[in-house]
């Protein structure tokens, strides 16, 4: 009986507390949707130029070095060419993973167009700097076409670059089980296109940092100068 | 004996089915139109950046054991790449407006930087057709996509991060 009684008792509190629960369970859908935790904020803005041109540079080098990599396996094909080969292995390797950044940029500009150069011009506006941001709208136009000469010469190292690449990797896998003289004699025509290729990649990515550093003149004040 | 624990039951289950519904709607945010739309709440986007930075581990694991799993070992790295991308599409489902737009050019390289990552695969076909071993082939996409993945997901934490992501 007692026992029945403090079951009861104990069925009977809980029932009040389960009173108060939908309630409450309505005031924490209320309070949630209420919440400012969903309120965006701003984001940091990036200066997408700046480190397109130090991505530019830093393609340039693994470009160069893949190219004197190779130029070093015909250079040592008469004597050991096995270190020149590892070498040039690593090179293209670097090449693959360390190409990817300017790759995907080239890419995003292409596919964004004019809305890209767009982005950085309200990166420029919103500059503390006030000189740069007057130069910035003084030389609008200006720096449009640079933009558009530069986009021009990323579209070129794109379509070349896949080509370029290929014939390198085919040029690491003939020599990769025999680096021998025979074996780099038998690929010279793969490594003349190669090369060929490399050195019209190497012109495109001169073009591209030239239009860049027009772009870096025009935004510079007189006798300031920017820091990389 | 009464059948208390009934009486007992349609109470409880009432109220914790409607907290769960509570929960749930904390999550889902007052915000979402219907028909239902991914919520953009910081939760829902820390959650889905760490899904993706889930995925790339799993990615990575995957290139180191790839090489030792012969035939398979393609496949399997060709799954968990589409994985990635996945994630990385419902990431983007949770980013708002202003992220979207003021990201625009970030996330266009991020998507750019997959699809590059991706010809890693076709290379290694490539490499195939012009007699490279299908075990040196392989090792060499391994090398190239668990180094690339790893400079992509750098770019994607950075971004997140000048996004403001989750916060």
């Amino acid at each position: 009986m007692k026992t029945r009684s403090a079951i009861r008792v104990g069925i009977m509190n809980s029932r009040n507390c389960l009173h108060w629960l939908p309630p409450a369970a309505v005031v924490a859908v209320l309070v949630g949707c209420a919440s400012t935790e969903s309120t965006p904020k701003t984001p940091t803005p990036r200066d997408d130029f700046r480190e397109y041109r130090q991505i530019a540079v830093q393609a340039m080098g693994l470009v160069d070095m893949a190219m004197r990599s190779l130029d070093e396996v015909s250079v040592q094909a008469n004597r050991d060419p096995r270190p020149a080969y590892a070498a040039f292995a690593k090179a293209v390797h670097r090449l693959e993973v360390d190409s990817i950044k300017v790759r995907a940029h080239t890419q995003a500009m292409r596919a964004r167009g004019d809305a890209y150069f767009e982005r950085w011009e309200k990166y420029l506006a919103g500059l503390d700097n006030e000189k740069v941001r007057q130069l910035a709208e003084e030389h609008r136009p200006e720096l449009k076409q640079s933009f558009q000469q530069a986009q021009t010469a990323s579209q070129q190292v794109r379509e070349l670059f896949r080509p370029f690449l290929s014939d390198l990797q085919k040029a690491r896998a003939v020599l990769e089980a025999d680096p021998s003289l025979a074996r780099i004699d038998s690929a010279k025509s793969l490594i003349l296109a190669a090369k060929d290729k490399g050195r019209q990649v190497q012109q495109g990515l001169d073009h591209l940092l030239a239009e860049m550093n027009s772009m870096t003149a025009l935004l510079r004040p007189p006798g300031v100068a920017l820091r990389h | 004996m009464k059948p208390i624990t009934k009486k007992l039951a349609l109470p409880a289950g009432l109220g914790l089915l409607v907290s769960l519904g509570a929960l749930y709607a904390n999550l889902v945010c007052a915000q979402a139109p219907w028909p239902f739309a991914p919520p953009t709440t910081p939760m829902a986007q820390r959650n889905a950046m760490n899904l993706v930075l889930n995925q790339i581990n799993w990615f990575q694991n995957a290139t180191r054991t790839a090489s030792s799993r012969s035939n398979n070992g393609y496949g399997l790295l060709t799954q968990q790449f589409q994985a990635v991308r996945g994630q990385y599409a419902g990431f983007k489902s949770t980013l708002n407006p202003q992220q979207l737009s003021s990201g625009a050019n970030q996330l266009a390289e991020l998507d750019a930087g997959l699809d590059i990552i991706q010809e890693a695969f076709a290379d290694y076909q490539s490499g195939v057709a012009n007699g490279q071993s299908t075990y040196t082939a392989l090792a060499n996409m391994c090398r190239v996509l668990n180094e690339a993945i790893g400079v992509w997901a750098q770019e994607f934490k950075q971004d997140c991060r000048q996004l403001q992501v989750g916060w």
